[in-house]
């Protein structure tokens, strides 16, 4: 092996769906066992047995790839840690201080074996959230504000035009902004140089589309069917 | 034991998932094009590492009609070295594909749901003007989800006295993958004489999501 070569990453189903799950945002480790935790997630399961799933996720926490932690116990890294982790309660339940739930998430070697496998295009993963505004933005009652970000920005304009025309917004033109940040912090764990950003107001409360378009393109149920293709 | 990969590993084996491809066409620079996804993104050497060691594990077997199935490294290397793109007929045209184990392995990472796969297709005779389509998937659900997309994006005027359903048992999804049975959807289409009023939206937000890493 030459200097600086790094040996390639080999994964099972499991550890590369518990890294995936984790690329954009911290889960909880609970929600791992959850009943609608592929709702909630929007794919496939892990389709591990608790006792395996127990394993997976001591193996990666050891081999410093994945941490896991709450607000009141810190850091953890045992199995019984886990353990007691899988057995918190989470959920929108009013009674459940937020503080406690263990969450867990790619440490920076976790992100680069990750990528060294999913061999990501990060100039091409887009950001889209909305907000309500606050009073200092004198924004009008009712409307919401969009927030667009992507490296390519070629990419970021079909982006935008895609989820207007697909009627998930309704832009106002006046108020749109372009601007540019760097860096970007794409996600919790990965910085890009910079990023192309479009923002914009939406009266939340329009008419969404008045187009008759199918759910999902063909396209996307052709591809469907297997996630990791 | 469950299975363990590289990513190199696992895009050799999750390419060739639906049909054959031919081995020189690893090292072409159009393969991202012809495959329509990322590359693999091996070194020459480690993407005959790679081969070989799939290879000698039983996961991948390799063939071409002059010397029928291979085994060795040098042989591997050799086929390698074949021209990319030959034509069909050229005896000398190694293929790999993949073995029983070898799909059963990529299922074990994969997971993938079959029962949502769909083969679609379109053939013309000479006797008739409208094209004629045939779709197969194993859930009838998706595969009238799938026909109601595919005509509005396709702008097909379906014949709707043409339309026939039926059920085949066993089907043979892909060259190593059989299922107990799907159904199976045919009609005629023709385009649409006036096409829709609606501009066509490009993609879906969803996939422009998506795309930019295909193994999420």
């Amino acid at each position: 092996m030459k200097d600086g070569e790094r040996i390639e990453p080999r994964f099972t189903r499991g550890e590369y769906w518990l890294l995936e799950t984790v690329v954009e945002s911290l889960f909880p480790v609970s929600g791992l066992i959850d009943d609608d935790f592929e709702v909630s997630l929007n794919k496939k399961g892990h389709g591990l047995t608790r006792a395996a799933l127990i394993e997976t996720l001591h193996r990666l926490i050891s081999s410093g790839l994945i941490y896991a932690e709450s607000e009141v116990n810190g850091l953890i890294s045992t199995d019984q840690h886990i353990e007691r982790a899988l057995n918190e309660p989470w959920g929108d339940t009013a009674s459940i201080d937020p503080k406690t739930i263990t969450y867990y998430g790619l440490t920076q070697e976790g992100g680069a074996q990750w990528e060294a496998f999913a061999a990501p295009d990060w100039q091409r993963y887009v950001d889209a959230s909305y907000r309500v505004p606050d009073e200092s933005e004198n924004v009008p009652d009712g409307y919401v504000v969009w927030e667009m970000i992507c490296p390519y920005k070629v990419r970021l304009e079909s982006y935008f035009k895609s989820m207007y025309m697909h009627g998930h917004c309704e832009v106002i033109l006046e108020s749109v902004v372009w601007d540019y940040i760097a860096p970007w912090d794409a996600t919790y764990w990965k910085q890009l140089n910079g990023a192309y950003r479009v923002r914009f107001q939406d009266p939340d409360n329009a008419v969404k589309s008045e187009h008759s378009l199918p759910d999902l393109p063909y396209s996307l149920l052709y591809q469907v069917w297997c996630a990791w293709r | 034991m469950e299975p363990r990969f590289t990513r190199g590993e696992y895009w050799l084996l999750e390419t060739v998932v639906e049909h054959e491809w031919d081995i020189p066409g690893l090292m072409g620079s159009d393969l991202e094009l012809h495959l329509n996804k990322k590359g693999h993104g091996l070194t020459r050497a480690s993407l005959l590492a790679n081969l070989y060691r799939l290879l000698s594990s039983g996961l991948i077997y390799a063939k071409n009609e002059v010397d029928g199935f291979l085994s060795t490294y040098q042989q591997i290397e050799c086929a390698l070295d074949e021209t990319p793109w030959q034509i069909r007929g050229d005896k000398k045209y190694t293929v790999y594909g993949l073995t029983q184990e070898g799909g059963a392995q990529w299922e074990a990472f994969a997971a993938p749901d079959w029962g949502r796969y769909v083969d679609a297709g379109e053939t013309f005779s000479d006797e008739n003007e409208n094209g004629i389509w045939e779709i197969i998937c194993a859930d009838k659900d998706w595969l009238d989800r799938y026909c109601e997309a595919m005509c509005f994006d396709h702008e097909l005027e379906v014949s709707l006295e043409t339309i026939a359903w039926d059920y085949i048992a066993p089907w043979q999804v892909t060259y190593w993958k059989q299922l107990d049975g799907a159904h199976r959807l045919r009609f005629e289409a023709q385009d649409k004489e006036e096409p829709s009023s609606l501009s066509q939206p490009g993609h879906h937000p969803e996939f422009l999501d998506k795309s930019w890493c295909a193994w999420r």
